[in-house]
């Protein structure tokens, strides 16, 4: 019998409580979106008695501790006990060798002894880190020193049993944003593809219906078999991925109708 | 004990008893083609078999199409062999319970059935009465019957309507079954995962 992959309901509910070791991936396409998801994983934190360390472009903290002091915590308060830390990524970009290439092991050692400091011998029962230092570096068109990156991200996780989520800027009705995106997804162990992930199953589920029909027979089958990206991820965004590998010539099709159902599921949402 | 039992589809062959799986049909016709010949199948391996119906293929037509195969329908029931409930009875009884405590119901339900002699379980649930807002609870509950049923004497059919279910659901459907049974063209094919 096959091992049932677990799936996260809401992304809500995977921020709220990640695996320890865990390394999940939020795919945004504006900065409310990041500021929300990424301020609620550093809120459970907090509350738990958790460190947490932020380590984005000073425009994106701003915004999370705006979002932590709307939602009632006390951003400077933890900042001044040591239990938050905020840094800014562009000074990560250090950790790069003199002629652009990354050193994973210094990377590797700079991660793992952040988490051990940040512990606080054991005042802090756990950590969390965002970051999006592999989005800086993707968004300037440093591919393979980004997943370079996420590799020695998710190594770190696993060893120092600390949770890592990243921010990724990427447009998911966009066919041309797909190796990255599935790269991406690759190197995560969880994905978090959409603000709302009903509006986004809705939008997937009539664009397939409207391009491609019925999921019987040979497409059946072909899905049976499929092996995607081992990450946890909603169907809504795995189906995608299938249909890129079963049926690129309709893929772009299919992307085209999503990001229409989905604008106009947004629109009539509106107040 | 053997451990395979006939599916009593035509094409497919024998299954393990334990395993879960999924069919997604479009009409009554085609559930029916898919249900009929595997209770069928169930009765001539004296398992106990219960099917909880719903719409299109309600109690009592349900019955009827087994009857038409030439199956003593009346003298099952009568022998508790065959169990046929219309869900919103059931769900009366079941309805409360959380997903655990269905899948206890289950087992418990097996266990019955192989004392009094019967050679396992054969069951089907026709998943139409799930509203959108369910969806996720229930494929919560499809994750627990995966795991529990795995080295049961208990055969599955979970049956889906197409019409209900858009390309991500069956996708949540199919990752939580151990093999998906369809019908293409004119033959029965059984889907299993890599």
């Amino acid at each position: 019998m096959p091992s049932i992959p677990v799936q996260h309901a809401s992304w809500r509910e995977l921020l709220s409580a990640p695996p320890p070791g865990s390394h999940p991936l939020q795919i945004y396409d504006g900065d409310a979106f990041l500021a929300s998801a990424v301020s609620h994983f550093a809120a459970e934190g907090l509350r738990k008695g958790e460190a947490v360390l932020l380590n984005g472009l000073p425009h994106h903290t701003d915004a999370i501790r705006a979002s932590l002091e709307a939602g009632g915590v006390d951003a400077r308060a933890a900042l001044r006990h040591g239990q938050l830390t905020i840094f800014d990524v562009r000074e990560g970009l250090g950790s790069l060798d003199g002629d652009g290439t990354l050193s994973t092991e210094q990377l590797h050692a700079s991660l793992c002894e952040m988490t051990r400091a940040a512990r606080q011998d054991g005042r802090f029962p756990g950590v969390r880190w965002w970051g999006e230092l592999t989005n800086l570096l993707y968004q300037r068109g440093e591919r393979e020193a980004a997943f370079r990156v996420e590799r020695v991200a998710g190594e770190a996780a696993l060893e120092a049993g600390t949770t890592i989520l990243c921010s990724f800027l990427g447009d998911r009705f966009d066919a041309a944003a797909y190796d990255g995106l599935h790269a991406m997804c690759c190197a995560h162990s969880h994905v978090i593809p959409a603000a709302d992930y009903a509006a986004n199953r809705l939008a997937v589920n009539r664009a397939i219906a409207d391009v491609v029909g019925e999921l019987r027979g040979s497409l059946l089958q072909s899905l049976s078999l499929w092996k995607g990206p081992a990450c946890d991820q909603p169907s809504s965004q795995a189906i995608l991925f299938w249909l890129r590998e079963t049926l690129p010539e309709r893929f772009d099709a299919v992307l085209a109708r999503a990001r229409a159902h989905h604008q106009l599921g947004s629109m009539s949402f509106a107040p | 004990m053997p451990h395979m039992t006939d599916c009593g589809l035509p094409g497919v062959k024998d299954i393990p008893y334990g395993v879960h799986m999924c069919n997604f049909y479009r009409d009554g016709n085609e559930l029916a083609a898919a249900l009929v010949p595997y209770f069928a199948a169930g009765l001539r391996a004296s398992e106990r078999c219960i099917w909880i119906t719903a719409d299109p293929l309600p109690a009592a037509e349900a019955k009827a199409r087994l009857a038409a195969t030439g199956f003593d329908v009346e003298g099952a029931v009568a022998s508790g062999a065959l169990v046929v409930r219309d869900h919103d009875d059931w769900y009366a009884e079941a309805g409360a319970l959380k997903g655990n405590q269905v899948v206890d119901l289950w087992l418990e339900e097996e266990q019955r059935a192989l004392a009094a002699g019967y050679a396992g379980l054969r069951i089907t649930g026709n998943v139409t009465f799930l509203r959108a807002e369910e969806w996720e609870l229930f494929m919560e509950y499809e994750s627990l019957v995966q795991r529990a049923f795995h080295g049961r004497r208990i055969v599955t059919l979970c049956t889906y309507d197409l019409g209900r279910c858009g390309a991500a659901e069956v996708l949540d459907v199919m990752r939580r079954h151990s093999c998906t049974l369809d019908r293409p063209d004119h033959g029965w094919q059984i889907l299993t995962p890599a």
